[in-house]
């Protein structure tokens, strides 16, 4: 039980940090999400979406999407870093990834209607799928891949700090099945979607933080308040926890960790954006101030994949499997 | 970053719950639904502390010159963890091999090291701590207590109060001042519980039997050479003892093992089914492992003398918040829990819950704590320190 970084690790986020800066404020945050062509491109040729190819474990990969959650500017690569490696070598990022399960369900969060897959898949926005090279579906049993094309995606306006799009039905004609598991694929989006969190979620706190220690009403930083700190220390607590339940969830490999880890950073979120907006005021309800660019990629992430409840009661199914509990 | 065991630590668990298997008798869950203090718990914590002895699992932590072979900050961990999780058939006694002896071994004398460290190595010897009172209880740097100088020693007046396993106890770590310094006049006294003018009365609670008393002190006598340390230096001796104990018991282990009971029983009766009820179990389940996860890296950061600046804090708030998700759950999807019948390890579990956030100390200074440590925002105020 090791909790400090190996002099590899910290090398790695050390590099990545060399590309990214440490936490600039954006110039410019009034769009709703701000994209970084250049930046990408520089972690493409630096590696950084392809750390498993040159030999990374799937805990140096989390790492490094937390560290990129972390960015003003909205990336792609959380998806790249923990799927990817299950993919054939020839997809190309940015990746979308959209969850079909046999409710009739999928990932984005619109009221379950039934009917044709195409109904299903191809009427409700999906993170990244504008500007994503290949889209992943994950079946509860199957896992499929559409090489898109421009003319397969119509993008979708959003409130959220995420590139939309809305899948044009013919597209699905040429998803083809891939021979990757599931259940395997699944673990490693619960691990994406806790990483991106985690990330983000610190990022939005240090934020918060810097703001309540400099605006100051009744004569000292709102910081100072006992009301505000509380929350925020309840939040402080709820992060670091969300780090560490990922962190371990990647080391480990348990399905039953990741699908905790999942559950606890999109059950957070719902408490620790709303905090952190009202600590900031009536500014952190403008496009100036940068805190939406974090907090509209956790609000969008707290639904993927079903919500903190799917992910808790999937937790449950892993951590006390019905066969083995019955009768013990 | 490694979150897994070393094979050494896998086999010492092992051993521990070798010794929990071999030794626990059939109704152990309902002996040990009271709670470390219950006078039966107490009772079997005398039997059962000299055969963890007898294998090395008692004091292990502890220096060679004082029984122990110095074994590692995570084995003692882990040995205390398993412990907590089944229930603590150490009793009261885990606050001896906790801290108790190691501060004697730190601070005491040499006959204070002779008298009371082999006792509590043997296991056969019960401590309490007096450290609260009526009114200082968060505050504890306003207690009243008085330790007066008497020919050969001092007259102490006063009272404590929520002072767990007193009833059971041979003697008592006792704080009481000996000027009106606020931390400067605080003194330290290794009192002997069997010493005329002390009076103990249990408090009747929603918490285990033996949890709490009151303890009063009237014209007690304690002899100079009773005192541990200088007559000013009380406050940095406790303050150095308990800087270890912030993350305390580990709660969240006994809260995954009533979490395993409740599902057990949901799962035989068929009512496990529903996504709403396994929502709430898995976040019951997200909470207690998050806990954990935060104590670990505590205990990993004092394996490795970091220095504390604020994780401690967060860990114990993140223990309170598991302790009170398995609760929650269980009061909401297996409410005869808390009835005749039901498994003993649920109700147990409760009586150890509701105290959770009060037990050594309100959560909310942790808060406070966090605040200042952690995320360096400003004091409210000026305190009075």
């Amino acid at each position: 039980m090791q909790f400090e970084l190996t002099e590899e690790q910290t090398m790695l986020l050390d590099a990545l940090v060399a590309i990214t800066g440490e936490g600039a404020e954006p110039e410019r945050c009034v769009d709703r999400y701000i994209a970084d062509p250049a930046l990408e491109e520089q972690l493409q040729d630096a590696g950084f979406f392809s750390l498993a190819q040159h030999g990374y474990s799937t805990l140096e990969a989390v790492l490094v999407a937390i560290g990129i959650g972390k960015l003003p500017v909205c990336v792609e690569a959380a998806t790249s870093l923990l799927i990817g490696p299950l993919l054939p070598e020839t997809v190309r990022r940015p990746i979308a990834i959209v969850r079909e399960t046999s409710a009739g369900e999928t990932s984005v969060a619109v009221s379950g209607r039934s009917g044709s897959r195409a109904a299903r898949l191809a009427t409700r926005p999906i993170r990244f799928l504008s500007g994503a090279h290949t889209l992943v579906i994950l079946a509860d049993d199957q896992v499929s891949l559409v090489e898109l094309q421009p003319e397969d995606v119509r993008a979708c306006t959003t409130h959220y700090a995420y590139p939309y799009g809305v899948l044009v039905p013919a597209a699905l004609e040429r998803a083809v099945v891939v021979d990757v598991p599931a259940d395997e694929l699944l673990r490693r989006y619960r691990l994406a979607i806790a990483a991106e969190i985690t990330g983000a979620a610190d990022a939005a706190l240090q934020r918060t933080l810097r703001q309540v220690k400099e605006r100051e009403q009744f004569g000292k930083p709102i910081g100072a308040f006992q009301a505000v700190q509380h929350r925020l220390a309840m939040a402080a607590t709820s992060v670091e926890a969300c780090r560490v339940l990922t962190l371990r969830a990647a080391d480990g490999g348990d399905a039953a960790d990741a699908a905790a880890a999942a559950g606890y950073a999109q059950e957070m979120a719902r408490q620790l954006t709303f905090d952190l907006h009202q600590f900031s005021g009536a500014m952190g309800l403008t496009l100036e101030y940068p805190l939406h660019l974090w907090t509209y990629r956790i609000r969008a992430l707290q639904a993927e994949s079903g919500g903190s409840q799917e992910q808790f009661a999937a937790s449950v199914d892993l951590a006390w499997p019905p066969s083995k509990s019955r009768g013990e | 970053m490694d979150f897994s065991w070393t094979p050494e630590h896998l086999a010492l668990r092992d051993s521990v719950r070798t010794v929990l298997a071999e030794t626990l008798p059939a109704d152990w869950d309902r002996i040990a639904r009271e709670g470390p203090g219950s006078a039966e718990q107490t009772a079997f914590s005398r039997e059962f502390c000299p055969k963890l002895a007898a294998r090395g699992l008692l004091v292990p932590h502890w220096p060679v010159e004082f029984g122990g072979r110095g074994a590692s900050t995570w084995e003692h961990f882990i040995i205390g963890e398993e412990l907590w999780a089944a229930g603590e058939p150490r009793g009261p006694q885990y606050m001896n091999v906790n801290w108790i002896g190691p501060t004697l071994m730190r601070y005491g004398s040499p006959a204070q090291q002779q008298e009371h460290l082999p006792r509590i190595a043997a296991g056969t010897v019960i401590w309490c701590q007096g450290f609260s009172e009526p009114n200082a209880g968060s505050d504890l740097a306003s207690l009243r207590t008085r330790a007066e100088r008497v020919d050969g020693g001092y007259l102490i007046n006063g009272s404590k109060i929520w002072t767990s396993y007193a009833a059971e106890a041979e003697y008592c770590f006792l704080l009481a001042r000996t000027s009106a310094d606020r931390k400067g006049g605080i003194a330290i006294f290794l009192v002997p519980m069997n010493s005329p003018g002390i009076k103990v009365q249990q408090i009747p609670a929603l918490i285990g039997e033996g949890d709490i008393h009151e303890v009063f002190f009237h014209d007690v006598f304690v002899a100079e050479p009773q005192r541990l340390g200088g007559e000013g230096q009380g406050w940095d001796i406790i303050t150095h003892a308990l800087a270890n104990e912030r993350i305390g018991i580990p709660r969240y282990a006994f809260a995954r093992r009533a979490l395993d009971t409740a599902i057990g029983l949901l799962r035989d009766r068929g009512e496990l089914d529903s996504i709403a009820v396994k929502a709430r179990a898995g976040q019951a389940l997200a909470a207690v492992e998050a806990a954990r996860m935060l104590v670990y890296g505590v205990v990993d950061q004092r394996a490795k003398r970091g220095a504390d600046r604020g994780q401690g804090s967060l860990a114990r708030w993140a223990v309170v918040s598991a302790e009170r998700a398995v609760c929650e759950f269980v009061l909401d999807f297996v409410p005869d829990g808390l009835h005749e019948g039901a498994p003993p390890l649920l109700l147990a579990h409760h009586m150890r819950a509701i105290a959770a956030g009060l037990a050594s100390g309100a959560a909310e200074v942790q808060l406070d704590l966090i605040a200042r440590m952690f995320l360096e925002l400003p004091r409210e105020r000026a305190r009075a320190v």
